[in-house]
């Protein structure tokens, strides 16, 4: 007689779970969970199927340049941060958009990889300086002196370079699911967990999702701004970067893409999530992506960035080049968070303190 | 020789069958047909009934059921002619008795066995309350002849201290504030200490000496009593009037805690005291409206106050920060193209976890021109 040896996992705490001929069902013998046969190996073909994720990117993205089309443009490389710059030879850049030092070499610009496409500039200079003022509004926290001392130490619109990913996914996602029932009679309280396993499997698309590819550009600064509209892109020509500035890559395509698929993973579990209803609670247990079709494509979006110092340190705001959305960190005046605090404690103290008075009254 | 082993092999089934067939027809005193009890305690008072039965020849069965009583066969449980039934579902009680047992359990026996019943938190003790209730009935020991030795021949005023817990100069001192208190608000302030409730059950004691003496004042007989019993370590606090608006179940609950671990200690003249001062505050509540409590008041206040003020500075802090890092791509899922090819939910186990509601030994009747709380506990 032919007997394979089938050892099954417990689902409920991982312990190995033995037959039961008693109950005629597998029971686990560590936590006494039982479950029906036919559960558990269709429970355990599940668990064979979710596995490593197997994302593998085309990355054939970027171009030569063609003879002559790179000669136009210059180089500037900052002394004290290292930031290399790119303009056209009619652009001037007086100090580095990184650390705001004045740039003292300018060299003939030696490409490496030419954009596949770029976002031009939709907001000017003027828009930018506005929406600064503008991000100040309504916020109570900030201190007064910085807000009238105002003066921006520089502003810059500058080209980022960015990787850009598309990929057609298949996923493949175990949830674990619980739903509770409640009851009672006239001396217990029942209440009841029954577990689920939920798998979902389907396919994805993602089109266009960017990285940052230069090292000197915090990546939360460039996530904060986010989305561009990447239907207003054009094919890269040199005549866009005119008036600007644009940064080279540092970081390549391989590094980026990490950060991708961390980005890509979790919208396709919360997507997927949204299936799963009529639970108490669900959680992803194992997530499988296949990646059916994955490319990568060099971009230049657009940003203005504004830098300004107060008390010592600098601030650097950025706005989407092509959307308006302007983000920056601002400080905190110490002293007015202790007094709205006090004052509205105090206020809403007295307001409930006459409540009760009232009730009490009548 | 080999007959003979013959012989001794089939005696010594028969000795085993009929030994199982005796102890299969132990009777079964238990039903309990909504698992309130678990197996050992089922065997314990089985045993128990067995006892009682042996000593006076009358079953003493119990049965919770699930259905209605109407629907429920009396027959398939009792197997004698004299026995007593304490039948229960979820929201009714019934005492059943048959045979010689009737002349002695009349209808005043039937809530003595209920009030017995009732006084315990656990379904067991109750159960072992109701046969214990039931043997001091079929042994004679009636509540007329307690009631000689259980109660003053008059009205003991509102101090009877008979278990001579305290010293002569605390009961006068205890006396002179029961009595100023019970003319200040027309309510009377009782405190009784006494060595056994006999065979009442502690809260039927407390409820019969406040009747018996005539308690309360005014037409809805406003009284609150505090009850000790040395032997029994039982103590009830009873409410009468319309005083127990206030003086509820919940009040007396919150006095109990209060005073029982003086109790414990045997600080009695301590606990006598609280329950005077605590009392006092309910039945001034019932009376004149409880006085504004300007220092709880302002508490919550704070920290009312303080807690939204920090959710809305917080939120205003938080404009501040702009700066954050995406984790998700949710924008550049192109649209439409989910598909979902293959949706599977198994179910794998499920746990069920049971939690003993709380049986409080507490019970209120509403009355006319106002209501009667009694509740207490051990100490």
């Amino acid at each position: 007689m032919m007997t394979a040896l089938q050892q099954y996992k417990c689902p409920c705490c991982d312990g190995a779970i033995t037959f039961d001929s008693e109950s005629q069902k597998m029971k686990c013998p560590y936590c006494g969970t039982e479950f029906d046969v036919e559960t558990l190996r269709a429970y355990d073909e599940e668990l064979k199927k979710a596995g490593q994720d197997n994302i593998s990117w085309n990355t054939l993205s970027g171009s030569e340049w063609f003879e002559g089309e790179s000669e136009g443009l210059r180089v500037y490389l900052c002394n004290t941060c290292g930031g290399e710059i790119v303009a056209d030879e009619n652009t001037a850049a007086s100090s580095c958009p990184f650390c705001g030092n004045p740039v003292v070499m300018m060299g003939q610009f030696r490409g490496e990889l030419k954009p596949d496409y770029v976002i031009p500039f939709k907001i000017n200079k003027q828009e930018a300086v506005d929406a600064l003022k503008k991000h100040y509004l309504g916020k109570k926290l900030l201190p007064k002196a910085f807000k009238d001392q105002n003066h921006i130490d520089e502003i810059k619109g500058l080209y980022v370079p960015f990787w850009l990913f598309d990929s057609d996914l298949d996923a493949y996602i175990q949830y674990k699911a619980t739903k509770l029932r409640f009851w009672s009679d006239s001396s217990y309280r029942y209440t009841e967990t029954s577990f689920f396993s939920v798998v979902r499997e389907g396919n994805v698309d993602f089109r266009k999702v960017p990285v940052d590819g230069s090292s000197k550009i915090p990546d939360a600064l460039m996530e904060s701004i986010e989305p561009y509209n990447f239907n207003e892109a054009v094919d890269f020509q040199t005549a866009y970067l005119s008036g600007y500035f644009a940064d080279k890559y540092d970081i390549g395509q391989d590094a980026c893409i990490e950060r991708a698929n961390e980005r890509i993973k979790r919208s396709t579990e919360e997507a997927f999530s949204s299936t799963v209803t009529g639970y108490s609670t669900v959680n992803p247990e194992s997530t499988k992506i296949n990646l059916l079709k994955g490319s990568a494509k060099y971009a230049l979006y657009p940003v203005w960035f504004l830098n300004t110092t107060y008390n010592g340190t600098q601030y650097t705001f950025a706005m989407n080049g092509q959307t308006g959305k302007f983000v920056g960190d601002l400080p905190l005046d110490k002293g007015a968070y202790a007094k709205w605090l006090l004052g509205i404690a105090a206020a809403v103290a007295a307001a409930v303190f006459a409540i009760q008075y009232l009730l009490w009254l009548f | 020789m080999k007959k003979q082993t013959r012989v001794l092999f089939i005696s010594l089934i028969l000795i085993v069958l009929l030994s199982c067939a005796s102890f299969a027809a132990t009777a079964e005193y238990i039903t309990d047909e909504t698992g309130r009890l678990f197996e050992d305690e089922i065997d314990s008072l089985n045993e128990i009934a067995e006892k009682y039965y042996d000593q006076y020849n009358v079953a003493l069965y119990y049965a919770y059921v699930s259905s209605d009583f109407d629907d429920f066969d009396v027959s398939a449980i009792v197997s004698v002619d004299d026995y007593v039934l304490l039948l229960e579902n979820d929201s009714s009680w019934k005492v059943i008795v048959n045979g010689s047992v009737e002349e002695k359990i009349g209808y005043d026996e039937k809530s003595r066995i209920w009030d017995a019943y009732c006084e315990h938190d656990s379904y067991y003790d109750a159960i072992t309350a109701y046969f214990d209730t039931c043997a001091s009935i079929l042994n004679g020991e009636d509540l007329q002849k307690d009631e000689e030795q259980l109660f003053p021949n008059s009205n003991p005023g509102r101090l009877y201290d008979k278990a001579d817990i305290l010293s002569e100069s605390e009961e006068q001192s205890l006396l002179e504030k029961l009595n100023s208190v019970s003319e200040l608000y027309g309510t009377d302030f009782i405190v009784i200490a006494v060595d056994t409730v006999g065979s009442y059950s502690a809260g039927g004691y407390a409820e019969e000496f406040f009747d018996r003496f005539n308690y309360g004042i005014g037409e809805s007989r406003n009284g609150v009593m505090l009850m000790l019993s040395m032997k029994e370590r039982e103590y009830r606090i009873l409410s009468n009037g319309f005083i127990g608006d206030t003086l509820d179940d919940d009040a007396i609950d919150s006095i109990g805690d209060e005073i029982v671990s003086d109790l414990s200690y045997g600080n009695y003249f301590n606990a006598f005291s609280k329950f005077v001062t605590r009392s006092e505050y309910y039945v001034n509540g019932a009376i004149n409206g409880f006085p504004f409590n300007y220092l709880t008041g302002i508490a919550i206040s704070l920290f009312i106050g303080f807690i939204a003020s920090l959710i809305t500075v917080s939120s205003m802090k938080k404009k501040l920060k702009t700066v954050n890092s995406v984790n998700e791509a949710n924008a550049y899922m192109r649209q439409g193209s989910m598909s979902l090819k293959r949706a599977n939910d198994m179910f794998l186990y499920a746990t069920v976890i049971r939690s003993a509601r709380t049986k409080r030994s507490s019970s209120s009747r509403g009355r006319s021109g106002g209501s009667r709380h009694v509740g207490g506990g051990r100490f």
